[in-house]
């Protein structure tokens, strides 16, 4: 069978070899990015959730705080996927802002000889906690101006506790 | 109409390229349009603080010849391209024998997901399915077969690998994994809708980590049956059948209705190269 995939490729090489190189290129691309670890591919896409997870006292998701009040705000209440964006953009954020030069995947890049050493990044980073509202009342949220981000715990439907986000 | 021909009939549809073509651009067509209500176009985004370059070189290209700051120069040029974004593909399905419009179809999205990702600064990957699904139609008609077959040929990758990672990781060998998994995924949606079916449901799993380790198994069984599509086209339709599975369960355990577009990768498998005993 091996040998009948072998001749197959062979074919394709000498009638379409401009095709031959292409898809070389494209999973030779995917390989490297796969075997490098530096960013993910097509080929490690739906990787997510392949370590253990364990028991943990609380589930903490970053997540709005409106006037101090320690209550969580309701991201949910979006028309479509919108909540997706509303669960990303915050963890993001909080992600971008502890990473080296707002890169998370300095650490990576260094591996290869390369450095993010940019100074803008975290500086428009900044603005995020202005901008968030604007994008809420975009896809039709409100929150009021004194909000800010905290990291709040659940278990079992059950508000735990939160806390403030880490520091840099 | 009997049986035998509506089977022939079926047969000959599936034989077609030009149908799969429409079924394609009209998924994503929608999809897109679907996206738009869902705040998810470049320009609900096009002002946010992020700058994601991550590593990969495609972003800093981006980066690096300003695409950015053309395309995102107000609201308004962001809502000029999601226009052009979502009009493009109506028109390759207007001009359905026009290879052009799909090809400019196919750079419109690649650069609204680069631009996307950019904004939001994070490499999301729900479009990569539309990219794999669409690979065929770029080339001409003596490519389009194998065309059609290195797509699968991806496709399969995609599944396998993340099925291999979950092996690799050992994630499977934790019984009650999947159940804090669940826990983690929806911890805050949990709260707010305590009364949801999504969440009886996820709740009665967690209380259960037996199903949640058998799902969890399954899936990644489902998952490392893909390899099998790399060697033969055998199993082509049990194959088209697991995309649909994943994503269906993707979005019923963990709220991700999102990739639910991805089913469109499905056509690769069930494209069948000749109509046999048509008459």
């Amino acid at each position: 069978m091996l040998r009948k995939h072998i001749n197959a490729l062979k074919a394709i090489r000498k009638n379409h070899p401009l095709f031959f190189f292409f898809a070389l290129m494209v999973i030779g691309l995917y390989g490297f990015q796969l075997l490098a670890k530096i960013e993910i591919t097509p080929m490690g896409y739906f990787s997510l959730y392949s370590d253990a997870a364990y028991p943990q006292e609380a589930y903490f998701q970053v997540l709005p705080e409106e006037n101090k009040s320690g209550k969580p705000y309701n991201i949910y209440r979006t028309p479509g996927t919108t909540f997706l964006m509303l669960e990303i953009l915050p963890t993001r954020y909080d992600i971008l802002r502890r990473a080296e030069h707002c890169n998370p995947m300095n650490p990576k890049l260094k591996r290869l000889g390369l450095y993010d050493g940019n100074t803008c990044d975290c500086d428009k980073l900044e603005a995020f906690h202005d901008w968030f509202p604007v994008y809420l009342q975009r896809v039709g949220l409100h929150i009021s101006e004194d909000y800010d981000f905290k990291n709040f715990g659940f278990k079992n439907a059950a508000y735990i506790r939160h806390e403030p986000l880490q520091s840099k | 109409m009997n049986l035998y021909s509506l089977n022939d009939k079926i047969r000959r549809r599936f034989a077609d390229a030009v149908f799969w073509k429409q079924c394609v651009l009209s998924v994503i067509a929608l999809a897109l349009i679907y996206f738009w209500y869902s705040g998810m176009m470049l320009h609900h985004v096009y002002d946010s603080p992020f700058q994601y370059k991550g590593s990969d070189i495609t972003y800093w290209m981006f980066h690096w010849l300003r695409i950015p700051h053309l395309v995102l120069y107000n609201g308004l040029t962001a809502m000029v391209f999601d226009i052009l974004l979502i009009l493009s593909f109506i028109s390759s399905i207007a001009f359905i024998d026009k290879r052009g419009f799909t090809i400019v179809s196919g750079i419109f999205i690649l650069v609204y997901q680069v631009l996307f990702n950019y904004k939001i600064g994070y490499p999301t990957h729900h479009l990569f399915g539309f990219h794999f699904a669409l690979l065929p139609f770029y080339f001409k008609k003596d490519l389009f077969q194998l065309s059609v077959r290195f797509a699968g040929i991806l496709s399969c990758l995609a599944y396998a690998f993340a099925g291999f990672s979950k092996l690799y990781h050992k994630g499977w060998m934790v019984y009650h994994s999947f159940s804090d998994i669940l826990q983690s995924q929806h911890a805050a949606y949990f709260y707010f809708h305590p009364e949801a079916l999504r969440t009886k449901f996820c709740l009665w799993m967690i209380e259960h980590p037996g199903m949640g380790f058998t799902f969890f198994l399954s899936a990644m069984i489902l998952q490392l049956s893909f390899i099998a599509g790399l060697f033969t086209r055998r199993y082509n339709k049990l194959l088209a059948l697991f995309i649909v599975l994943f994503h269906l369960m993707d979005w019923w355990l963990m709220n991700l209705g999102v990739f639910m577009g991805m089913t469109v990768m499905a056509w690769l498998f069930l494209y069948k190269e000749k109509v046999v005993g048509a008459s």
